[in-house]
């Protein structure tokens, strides 16, 4: 069995979005908090978007703010109150602080820690399963090998991002505000994050999105499928915030039926490269699965 | 009455930790080849170190071992052999950013201080307590994160652990340890003749041999038109001297300057001139012709960035119009000129880095 994940935002995106190719999603925004109408601060809107899970038979699990400052912690401890009491699956952690914070007021909760975390080492795995992590994901800057390794030795889950846009950094404040002249209203500060500037330098291109910035190359591990299915891992991230909801759904549905596949002798990506090719940009990566640098893709055919 | 703070400058080499002692810094910190986040060059040899430990324990001021890299799990056995091998010859203390890292060394060397280095980017005071339980003595905060509020410093410093930040420091586009664009651009694994087993060039977290992606200019498109070509990833240089009154009174221990890959004169004056600012927060005329000193340090420095840019370039073209460009400057006095030229000197040792380590595009 495998589980497909994925992050949503803000409810008019979890409606929107077709999710049956689905078997988890990530609901809020932990970059932004001001982005409007984010999931993780809005109780209202969290208790329909998990009633909406529930419903189609998915798992919850709620984002926490990723770099959180002094004055934002009453704001997370809040947000964390909401979500135990909504009774979601799971909440993420990208912070230590937030991660002790979770195990001291809500020690209910299953805790999963996020990218942003910077997991290199089995020993700091070993401390956060001290700390009561079930489930992390490593820094993107591991290679399938290590990853293996982590995963063999340390008893814990281990989510892979399989497609999409990879995070490369996190900024203090928001970047696409300082470089678009527009002036920005409240209510277009979604717009600028969807339809975000992208920058390009050194012949590669990069996403923005508010303070993050994103590869633009898709990350595509279709071609590798069957190699993580024997070596255990079992859940998957698929990255589609700031993405057509078509994409959200036709990616999903793309890769549950290449999952499926995988195990087959005669598995043939081909057929699933060329559906994705039509959702893709700038084209694909593998990120750095392969000890190669980020934006490099390894064929195997 | 201010409290005691405590000036933690930088050094390179053996004469740069000299001079920075010699300018009124109290900690130096540096790194062995191969297990800082800083390219090898900015690094020094573990003989060297030893001679710096020497100096150092001379002047009765402490030294820390910078391992702030994000080290694979094979590595973290040699890292702990590293740390017990310099603390046997007097090192003070250490700065890491892995938690486990952190614990291990506070648990096998008890007369250690382990700091938690800005590449963890503590942000909130949750994270101190988190810290704080693994017996840290002290933590560098994220830059940008607590400064412009002395009252969260205040309610930090409650909690029995140093609080650092950085004074002086460069433009970056992200949080330390939360950048990966460069290795993005280019991500090797490589035998580096250190003592660890290979270093990746590219990755700032694994190694330190960063491309600099947020200092190259870049094209911004918005909706398939360029908007313009210019430095967008640059923001304004970290420079907080002016609330050094602040900083102090709120409760910052430790007041950090970056720059092992700056010119050993810079630093120096960056650290003699903070340190007049310390030593005389009392006297508001001394204070104030520091802080004025200081500002004109930060823009040179500015200037010195801008030639290290040229320096990472192929293109000799680009040299020569930021030579020029140099050139139709009137200049402050003679010292400027030999700053800004300093990175000439250094060209040569860039280009055999560049030629031994560096494929660029």
């Amino acid at each position: 069995m495998f589980e497909l994940n994925t992050s949503i935002f803000t409810l008019d995106e979890l409606i929107s979005t077709d999710i049956s190719a689905y078997d988890a999603v990530y609901l809020g925004d932990p970059f932004c908090a001001g982005y409007p109408e984010n999931l993780i601060y809005n109780r209202k809107d969290l208790e329909k978007a998990v009633k909406i899970l529930r419903e189609n038979k998915k798992r919850a699990y709620v984002s926490s703010n990723a770099v959180p400052r002094n004055d934002d912690l009453s704001k997370v401890k809040e947000a964390l109150a909401i979500s135990s009491e909504v009774g979601v699956d799971a909440v993420e952690a990208h912070n230590l602080g937030v991660l002790r914070m979770i195990k001291e007021s809500f020690p209910k909760l299953n805790i999963h820690m996020g990218y942003l975390a910077n997991i290199y080492t089995l020993a700091t795995v070993l401390k956060l399963k001290e700390e009561g992590v079930r489930r992390f994901i490593a820094n993107y800057e591991l290679s399938l090998d290590e990853l293996g390794e982590l995963k063999d030795e340390c008893g814990l889950e281990v989510e892979l991002l399989l497609h999409g846009k990879m995070i490369l950094g996190i900024s203090e404040d928001c970047l696409s505000k300082k470089w678009v002249p527009e002036p920005s209203a409240p209510g277009n500060c979604r717009d600028l994050c969807r339809n975000g500037p992208s920058l390009s330098s050194q012949g590669m291109t990069l996403h923005n999105f508010g303070r993050l910035t994103l590869s633009g190359r898709d990350v595509c591990m279709i071609e590798h499928l069957p190699s993580l299915l024997e070596k255990g891992f079992s859940c998957f991230k698929l990255e589609t915030f700031g993405e057509d909801r078509e994409y959200a759904a036709a990616v999903a549905k793309i890769y549950r039926e290449a999952l499926s596949a995988a195990k087959d002798a005669d598995y043939n990506p081909q057929k699933y490269i060329r559906l994705l090719e039509k959702y893709s940009t700038d084209g694909f990566c593998n990120g750095y699965y392969f000890s190669t640098s980020g934006q490099e893709y390894v064929s195997k055919g | 009455m201010f409290p005691r703070v405590k000036l933690e400058a930088p050094a390179n080499n053996l004469y740069s930790a000299k001079v920075a002692i010699k300018n009124g810094a109290d900690m130096i910190y540096a790194g062995i080849k191969g297990w800082s986040v800083r390219p090898n060059i900015f690094e020094m040899e573990k003989e060297e170190f030893e001679a710096v430990i020497k100096l150092v324990k001379k002047h009765n001021k402490e030294i820390l071992l910078v391992m702030n890299c994000f080290y694979g799990s094979k590595e973290l056995d040699k890292a702990l052999k590293l740390i017990e091998e310099m603390s046997g010859k007097g090192l003070s203390g250490v700065i890491v950013s892995q938690p486990a890292l952190a614990r291990e060394i506070k648990t096998k060397f008890k007369g250690l201080t382990v700091h938690i280095s800005v590449q963890s980017s503590a942000s909130n005071s949750k994270e101190l307590e988190f810290y704080k339980s693994l017996g840290i003595d002290g933590v560098v905060f994220a830059r940008n994160t607590i400064e412009s509020n002395p009252e969260n410093i205040q309610r930090l410093s409650n909690y029995g652990v140093k609080i650092g930040v950085f004074i002086v420091g460069d433009d970056i586009a992200n949080y330390d340890g939360k950048c990966y664009l460069s290795s993005y651009l280019n991500h090797k694994l490589i035998n580096d003749g250190t003592e660890r087993y290979s270093c990746a060039i590219g990755s700032a977290n694994k190694s330190g041999y960063c491309f600099l992606m947020c200092k190259r200019k870049c094209r911004l498109l918005k909706d398939g038109k360029i908007q313009g070509d210019g430095y967008y990833l640059r923001r304004q240089d970290l420079a907080l001297f002016n609330k050094t009154k602040e900083l102090v009174s709120s409760g910052v221990s430790i007041l950090k300057i970056q720059g092992r890959e700056w010119p050993v004169p810079l630093v120096a004056r960056l650290v003699r001139y903070m340190r007049l600012a310390l030593d005389s927060l009392e006297d508001e005329a001394k204070y104030q012709k520091a802080i004025n000193q200081l500002s004109k340090l930060v823009r040179i420095k500015q200037q010195i960035q801008a030639n290290h840019l040229w320096l990472l370039s192929k293109s000799k073209f680009r040299i020569w119009l930021a030579l020029r460009k140099h050139l139709q400057r009137p200049w402050d006095n003679l010292e400027t000129l030999l700053w800004l030229y300093a990175p000439f000197f250094e060209k040569m040792r860039w280009r055999k880095f560049q030629k031994e380590n560096l494929i660029l595009n």
